[in-house]
């Protein structure tokens, strides 16, 4: 029992820090309004880490997790991304590039790409498993993008001082037409989240079968925030009937006749 | 009179008869070959562990072969022996036989159940040589380690998977027949109790091996498709998996046990030609012990990380469950007492039984006890209770039955004085290699480790003497066994005087057991 409060105490502690600094100052406006279902707008420009401009909805053109953060942070921003890339390097069933993409985007307008650079090295390192340096982008933007952008997705934050923001800490999975599908609040991540969260981002144009299977299986629970499986009570419940049923036929059913054989 | 199932033609010939009968008696034989060819590859594993264990420090094989070698041993003793061991092969020759039925309600389904479990087998024997390599978890397959270890463990698991489906059919067709196809005048209270702990075991099998085959399932999809049930690196739960396993694991303890109880139960009256001590204690405690067996699973976790509610709760049922074993070893000693007995093998078995099972039961209720459990659990205080219960209990239960029931099996006798022998050996044997366990295991001794420490070397080298003794015994008891085959003089068809309806048929019985339907009109133990 001692157990299961340790961990409902870490959780605890966990879900305290999915928001950002705790400074005085903040407090107001600093949350996530979900918005499942909603697109991003198709006119958003970005630059990436090696300075090519690009349009943030053309560039995603598979399911996409989006790590919003800023690039000097020193706070929760480095554990979501090392999370993140610690992650990365356990998905089996989906391949970075071909079945999905990852995005760190600043919301800082004073990141630039140099900083942006030097910052991909170190996390494409810490995946620690072969990876297409193209499928994760780093991108900074201007003011006015950045918010069509956050505004888009709900992501409330405020700038505290020169180089720090109070911010909400989540991944948002986008499918290829730019659709938000899921929120992964937190530092760290289940692989099944994420393969699950990049499986329901392909919309349908899933190759392999193991994943389908997945997909029929588990619904998301949005209460939780978990994907759920419920197969052991409803087993148990079958299990129960059919030993009952199998008692009821024995006894209820007509004996054959005797001295038969 | 009709010649007996052995000449029978069937529609097939030679060994084709055999492999696709559909008869009750022949599939019985099947099994009991199957699983013997399982239990001798079992006993040679067994006898490298205890070499390997003689001293400290001396080293047979590599640390990696003795974890595949306790895997297996494990895997096969539970599994493919004695699991299946007396309700498949005794249960399936005996049981119609008591009711005085031709055959069990679903012949093909029962050859079918052989035929899962030889595949079953067969594919868990595959996994040793494919793959990874050898199985290294021990039979219990703990999580985490069971879906990191890269031997193979997917094809095991599905094998023993395969082996529970088996039992769980053999389980639904025990529990028809014994419901439809009773003789005439055979009521529930003139059955055998044999046959009632026959039936209360198939409830447990009926009820118990969907969850294994559920948790089995389950780490075969966490292995394949990643998804975290069990491993906690995935999200899963370590505990779920260990509640699922002996929710499972336990009541299989039943399945092993229930059934020798019931073999010791025919036995005693009639070799003290005396009717047995409450019958209807005895026929309900089997179906008392299959109910409460099922609900004390959580005494293996004690140290796993439970509510003190929970251990408290599982440590109370564990106790109640010692209750209906005691009315069960309390009649037996009633129904000797007076009795005009006769110590033929059998019924030494039938001794050497409740002497060696009560020490089973009884140091069973220091580790269900929580604060003792603390102590040794996980020591060898352990490794000598179960064997005491299942080698001491169960298999001596099967050896007993063996003997009892050889001439109706065969047709012919076995040498008496060499059965005695062999039990004297066996049961020396027995005490001088597990006794010293709980010694070494109360002084904490550590269970599953390839090497320990030098202070252990005393008890380990006399368990490893005792390993000797023990087979010696078996090889005589088996030599005795095998050469009465062919040189044993032959049997009449009541050699024991026994009552009940198997022993009213010729030895051996025909194709359909018996000539004409019997009418059953008084008990099984009544002699006069």
């Amino acid at each position: 029992m001692q157990r299961i409060y340790l961990i409902l105490f870490a959780l605890a502690i966990a879900s305290n820090g999915a928001s950002g600094h705790e400074s005085a100052a903040v407090k107001a406006d600093i949350e996530i309004v979900e918005k499942l279902g909603q697109n991003i707008p198709s006119d958003a420009m970005f630059t990436d880490e090696n300075g090519k401009k690009i349009n943030l909805k053309n560039f995603i053109d598979k399911p996409t997790i989006v790590a919003p953060i800023y690039l000097e942070c020193t706070h929760e921003c480095p554990l979501l991304l090392s999370g993140l890339a610690d992650v990365i390097g356990k998905l089996d069933l989906v391949k970075p590039g071909k079945d999905f993409q990852v995005i760190a985007l600043s919301f800082d307008n004073q990141d630039t790409p140099k900083i942006a650079a030097e910052k991909k090295v170190n996390y494409i390192k810490l995946i620690n498993k072969p990876f297409p340096p193209d499928a994760w982008k780093f991108l900074t933007g201007d003011e006015a993008n950045i918010k069509k952008f956050t505004d888009s997705i709900g992501f409330k934050f405020q700038r505290d001082a020169e180089h720090e923001f109070s911010h909400p800490i989540t991944l948002v999975v986008l499918a290829p037409s730019g659709k938000i599908i899921r929120y992964i609040e937190g530092t760290t991540f289940l692989p099944f989240e994420l393969t699950m969260a990049i499986t329901e981002a392909a919309q349908g144009r899933i190759g392999s079968p193991v994943r389908k299977a997945l997909l029929y299986c588990f619904s998301y629970d949005p209460q939780k925030k978990s994907y759920v499986f419920n197969i052991l009570q409803v087993t148990g419940i079958v299990m129960i009937l059919f030993v009952g049923s199998f008692l009821a036929y024995l006894l209820i059913s007509t004996k054959k006749k005797k001295g038969s054989f | 009179m009709e010649a007996s199932f052995y000449a029978a033609k069937g529609r097939y010939p030679g060994i084709l008869g055999w492999i696709f009968a559909t008869d009750h008696k022949r599939i019985g034989l099947l099994y009991l070959m199957s699983t013997l060819s399982f239990f001798f590859i079992g006993v040679l594993l067994g006898l490298t562990l205890r070499l390997e264990l003689m001293r400290s420090g001396m080293h047979l094989y590599s640390a990696q072969t003795y974890n595949a070698i306790f895997t297996l041993h494990g895997v096969i003793m539970i599994f493919f022996f004695i699991i299946p061991g007396i309700p498949a092969s005794l249960g399936n020759f005996i049981m119609p036989l008591q009711l005085g039925a031709p055959d069990v309600a679903f012949p093909k389904i029962n050859i079918l159940s052989w035929w899962l479990f030889m595949t079953g087998a067969l594919l868990a024997i595959t996994s040793l040589f494919t793959g990874g390599g050898a199985p290294d978890t021990g039979w219990t397959f703990y999580i985490p380690y069971s879906v990191r270890t890269g031997t193979n463990i997917s094809l095991a698991v599905f094998g023993v998977f395969l082996i529970g489906l088996s039992s769980t059919l053999t389980g639904m067709n025990f529990l028809t027949t014994i419901h439809r196809l009773r003789a005439p005048g055979m009521t529930w209270k003139r059955l055998p109790l044999f046959t009632w702990a026959i039936y209360a075991t198939g409830w447990v099998q009926l009820l118990a091996t969907p969850v294994l085959a559920i948790t089995l399932l389950l780490i075969i999809i966490e292995r394949f498709m990643g998804v975290g049930f069990f491993d906690p690196a995935k999200g899963g739960d370590p505990i779920l998996f260990q509640h699922m396993f002996w929710i499972y694991s336990h009541p299989a303890v039943y399945i092993m046990i229930i059934p020798a109880m019931g073999v010791i139960s025919d036995i005693i009256p009639v070799f003290a030609r005396k009717t047995i001590f409450g019958y209807a204690a005895i026929a309900v405690s089997s179906l008392a012990i299959a109910f409460f067996g099922y609900l004390v699973w959580g005494h293996h976790m004690f140290t796993s990380g439970m509510s003190d509610t929970a251990r408290i709760i599982f440590s109370l049922l564990t106790f109640l469950v010692a209750v209906p074993s005691g009315v069960k070893v309390f009649n037996w000693v009633a129904s000797m007492y007076r009795g005009s007995i006769k110590v033929d093998a059998p019924f030494l078995y039938a001794l050497g039984f409740i002497f060696l099972f009560s020490i089973g039961g009884l140091t069973g209720l220091a580790q269900g006890a929580l604060s003792t459990d603390l102590h040794i659990h996980g020591t060898y205080f352990i490794v000598g209770h179960f064997h005491y219960v299942i080698f001491g209990g169960a298999v001596f239960g099967m050896f007993a039955g063996l003997h009892y029931w050889y001439p109706k099996m065969f047709g012919r006798m076995y040498e008496e004085h060499l059965a005695k022998l062999a039990f004297v050996v066996l049961f020396i044997g027995f005490n001088v290699l597990y006794f010293p366990m709980f010694i070494s295991g109360y002084l904490g001794m550590p269970r599953r480790y390839y090497d320990y420490l030098p202070e252990f070397n005393g008890p380990n080298l006399v368990s490893t003497i005792g390993s000797w003794i023990l087979a010696m015994g078996l090889f005589i008891l088996f030599y005795n066994l095998f050469h009465s085959l062919i040189a044993g003089k032959k049997a009449s068809s009541n050699p024991w005087g026994g009552a009940t309806l198997e022993w009213q048929t010729t030895s051996p019985p025909p194709h359909e057991n018996f000539d004409k339907t019997p009418e059953v009109t008084k008990g099984p133990y009544t002699y006069h």
